[in-house]
């Protein structure tokens, strides 16, 4: 009698659990949906978003590059990926991607949507901070800059963003698909027709 | 409640980072202004120059075959040098640690910090090709000067690092610091695992190591090489200064540059 209750309480959680996972992932494919259409409005809509997102994407990556000290302009150009920088180069290549999507997008709500608000929040705190932690804060200038203008202060700030610099950039780019999708749904959710209408 | 706490640490972050473009792109203050400091490290007692002398010939360069022959005599200095402290002949006869032959035509000197990343991939990806293309073959030499930036636990392997150059041993004491690089300030470059690398190094008199190191033997040339990259105007580290033998025709490089960077202004310096 007790192995059948037991049996039955297990069913009922395993049964839980699925229907929670696949609540989940049918969320996240809804979601999804939201930003292939969006892409599809926008990217399909004018040539010129797609060159924006790209002059933007590849603005970025040469930061990213510049700041990883990946890329070097003089004494000769050199662009050169060591084994140290491989997972950091991966999130910003990420990083840069979605920037120039967001900003591609936003620029379309600004044009084709009066009214609409840009979810500017997560956008530019997303960028900044992929920014940031792609410096190694104490070896750069900027690090520098915090040690001797701040001190003890600076020099705990420059280890943190030392540090966590990999934590930061996945950070950067949960905000930067936050700011994505917020922007999508805002632009599929204006398509869709009010029931008082 | 969350969109204004992510707006005020976008705009903290936006601030630091133009904050950190404005100092990247101002320029360098020129070679040559001195702070106070900077001027006293310039002056040397002529017990302590006797001293540096004494040191001059024991540098040893670590994992370099060739043997350094360290016969150069301070040049006449150039008019167009500012910055006396940074001629190659100046540096090698204050003990900085050498590697490779001090009679070579060309000088590499890098300011470094034991804690920086970019330091960490130049010692790893870079500096080996480095030895082998042009200091095994005695056409540069490479000078290490600290440049701490990185922190308290920094300043502590800068001192460990020269109480190895003392028996000789910096380079090996370079590498193996490098080789076990750790998170900024965690504690990996703390007394305690100086001497423990320093013990797990052949050769190395543990006792020499570990009373030169708590004795802060060396706070001193720490300080002054730090002095010394501030008045030249780095920013960051790693810090390059190419140069002539003569201390002429100075190139100086901010970051961790991959060898072709190297080869291109050293072998334009070798050809001209």
């Amino acid at each position: 009698m007790e192995r059948a209750d037991r049996k039955n309480k297990n069913n009922t959680t395993s049964l839980r659990t699925r229907s929670s996972s696949l609540l989940f992932f049918g969320g996240l494919l809804s979601r999804l949906s939201f930003i292939l259409i969006a892409f599809r409005m926008v990217f399909f809509s004018n040539w010129i978003y797609i060159a924006l997102a790209a002059v933007v994407s590849s603005t970025f990556w040469i930061i990213f590059s510049l700041f990883d000290q990946l890329l070097f302009f003089s004494p000769v150009f050199v662009f050169y990926l060591p084994d140290d920088a491989v997972i950091g180069f991966i999130l910003s290549n990420i990083i840069s991607v979605l920037i120039g999507a967001v900003v591609s997008m936003n620029v379309y709500v600004f044009r084709h949507s009066k009214g609409l608000k840009i979810n500017a929040a997560s956008f530019f705190s997303g960028s900044t901070l992929s920014v940031l932690s792609s410096t190694c804060a104490g070896c750069s200038s900027l690090g520098f800059l915090l040690v001797s203008t701040f001190g003890g202060l600076g020099v705990a700030a420059s280890t943190f963003l030392s540090n966590y610099q990999i934590p930061l950039r996945i950070l950067s780019v949960a905000l930067l698909i936050w700011a994505l999708y917020s922007v999508s749904n805002k632009l599929t959710t204006g398509c869709r027709m009010k029931s008082n209408v | 409640m969350m969109t204004k706490f992510i707006v005020i640490v976008g705009g903290v972050a936006a601030l630091a980072t133009s904050l950190g473009f404005a100092y990247l792109f101002l320029p360098p203050s020129p070679f040559g202004v001195m702070n106070p400091i900077g001027n006293a490290y310039a002056q040397e007692t002529p017990a302590e120059s006797a001293h540096e002398e004494n040191k001059t010939n024991n540098v040893q360069n670590g994992f370099s075959p060739i043997s350094p022959a360290v016969t150069g005599q301070v040049p006449k200095q150039p008019g167009n040098i500012s910055n006396l402290n940074l001629l190659p002949q100046s540096l090698i006869k204050t003990g900085s640690p050498l590697l490779g032959s001090a009679s070579a035509p060309i000088t590499i000197v890098e300011f470094g910090d034991f804690q920086c990343e970019f330091c960490d991939r130049f010692a790893k990806d870079t500096e080996p090709t480095i030895n082998a293309t042009y200091i095994q073959t005695g056409k540069a030499n490479m000078i290490f000067k600290n440049f701490v930036t990185h922190g308290p636990d920094s300043v502590t392997a800068a001192m460990g690092a020269l109480c190895a150059n003392d028996q000789g041993k910096f380079w090996n004491f370079y590498q193996t610091l490098y080789k076990n690089q750790g998170a900024e300030n965690s504690g990996w470059a703390n007394a305690n695992n100086m001497k423990k690398f320093a013990t797990s190094m052949p050769g190395m008199n543990t006792q020499e190591f570990n009373s030169c190191l708590d004795s802060n033997k060396h706070k001193p040339q720490v300080d002054s090489d730090n002095v010394l990259a501030i008045s030249s105007g780095f920013k960051g580290t790693p810090t390059f200064v190419i140069e002539k033998k003569d201390g002429s025709s100075r190139e100086t490089l901010l970051g961790a540059y991959p060898f072709p960077s190297f080869q291109a202004i050293i072998d334009k310096k070798l050809g001209g």
